[in-house]
């Protein structure tokens, strides 16, 4: 793990929804198509299969009806490629970040509202996050209940559900706003963990993957964040991945029209949120430049 | 914007489920406010412009980021919006180091880039490579490796054909 962000782990406990690894695997498949990236299509179809594939397969990748020859192809490189990602991930290099990226001022620009969400709309996937790490380094067990103890989860029940696609994540919050304010206003002026989180990243090299357990000074890459997904890997998922992203593939390049719509809509929705955030100009002269 | 990264953020915002929209809009929205406020718009460029490579610079700068928008909204922000918003800032700071900063963005940039976000965001939510691996083996089916392939595999028709 890079040391930036050691300490920082904004949310704990609790395994991995559905809906959570749905969303890993659509940023990583979506790189992976629009990139033509064969690593990442597979690692992105192994996730995606295993988040119940159906919720990005059809959305996104779904417009490839005619898509047998290149299923072959890309389920026949998905098994064989699988070693090779895995050694590609291992391959990529982490530097050690460069600067601070960041400020304790830089909440300042938040309004309270400009976060708000209901306690209930915390994924199940992870507790809210209750204390800054150097505040839990030093409460018992790392965990305080006095630090902002959350409401329990109703939800949490439904956590065995979870893996067959519920995102408890996802439920509608019962109309509460509370400990949002709070969570902007008190976060800026008490200073719990603006500042603290931020400096924690470190302004050095470090060994950046204790998995690795390198001593390099130059950081390690995490990258092998996936690397699990080795040749052990479950065979079957990987040719059903590939079919699923071999006709994403297709889909993607046979909806010209379509992804002009988006694009569309996309720069609509970057408009909106430049007004938004009242962003004038620092937008890159994008917004609306179109 | 690079096309690349046009269609790569048009793939994304086109899979947030309905349910989770707003929350995503908010913490992009909330994200761009940072990153284009008056204290973050110059360490982002001084990040940024410093040496190594890009991939690793914006992949940290997101992860900060996101880090920075978590603990100000004190760990209310649902968790897969959150992903979903941090693949969105990863590109916004691509675009920007492109257009400010005359950096070169490529297809295994991109790429690169978006493996290394969640390798360094994913950690910060509690998505660690042991919990990644564990929903992964609970969520895959069955090993089926004497399974037939169908002739003519179909799907059903997405969005893009609708």
């Amino acid at each position: 793990m890079p040391a930036a962000v050691v300490g920082l782990a904004l949310v704990g406990g609790g395994a991995i929804t559905a809906a959570t690894l749905g969303y890993v695997a659509l940023g990583v498949t979506v790189a992976g198509m629009v990139t033509k990236n064969k690593t990442l299509m597979k690692i992105g179809g192994q996730l995606g299969l295993a988040a119940g594939v159906a919720s990005i397969a059809t959305s996104f990748m779904g417009a490839g009806a005619n898509a047998a020859s290149s299923a072959s192809s890309a389920a026949d490189a998905g098994i064989d490629g699988i070693s090779a990602a895995a050694e590609d991930a291992a391959n990529m290099g982490l530097a050690a970040p460069s600067g601070q990226m960041g400020s304790t001022a830089a909440t300042g620009a938040l309004s309270a509202s400009d976060l708000q969400f209901s306690d209930n709309a915390i994924n199940a996937a992870g507790k809210p996050y209750v204390a800054t790490p150097d505040q839990l380094s030093k409460t018992r067990g790392g965990y305080d209940p006095s630090l902002n103890s959350p409401p329990p989860d109703p939800l949490a029940k439904y956590d065995d559900l979870t893996g067959s696609g519920i995102d408890t994540g996802a439920k509608a919050a019962p109309g509460t706003t509370q400990g949002v304010s709070q969570g902007t206003t008190q976060g800026a002026t008490k200073n719990l963990g603006t500042s603290q989180g931020l400096n924690l990243a470190p302004t050095g090299p470090t060994t950046a993957n204790d998995s690795v357990g390198s001593t390099s000074t130059k950081a390690k890459p995490d990258s092998d964040f996936f690397s699990f997904m080795n040749k052990d890997a479950n065979k079957y998922a990987m040719v059903e991945g590939g079919k699923i992203i071999a006709g994403g593939i297709q889909g993607l390049a046979a909806s010209s029209n379509a992804n002009a719509q988006l694009e569309e809509n996309r720069r609509v929705g970057d408009i909106q949120r430049a007004n938004m955030a009242s962003v004038g100009r620092g937008n890159y002269g994008l917004m609306g430049a179109r | 914007m690079d096309p690349s990264l046009q269609k790569y953020e048009a793939g994304i915002e086109e899979n947030v489920k309905p349910e989770d929209k707003e929350a995503y809009d908010r913490i992009v929205t909330a994200g761009l406010k940072v990153i284009t406020s008056d204290e973050f718009h110059q360490n982002m460029v001084e990040s940024l412009s410093a040496e190594g490579p890009l991939a690793d610079k914006v992949a940290n700068g997101v992860a900060r980021l996101i880090s920075l928008l978590h603990v100000s909204a004190k760990g209310t922000m649902p968790v897969g919006p959150t992903i979903a918003a941090a693949y969105t800032l990863m590109v916004k700071a691509m675009d920007f180091a492109e257009r400010a900063l005359g950096e070169e963005i490529t297809d295994d940039i991109i790429a690169d880039t978006a493996l290394k976000t969640i390798s360094v965001v994913g950690p910060l939510l509690g998505i660690t490579k042991e919990k990644l691996q564990a929903a992964m083996q609970e969520g895959q089916p069955e090993a089926q490796p004497e399974m037939p392939a169908p002739a003519q595999p179909t799907q059903p028709p997405g969005l893009m054909q609708r």
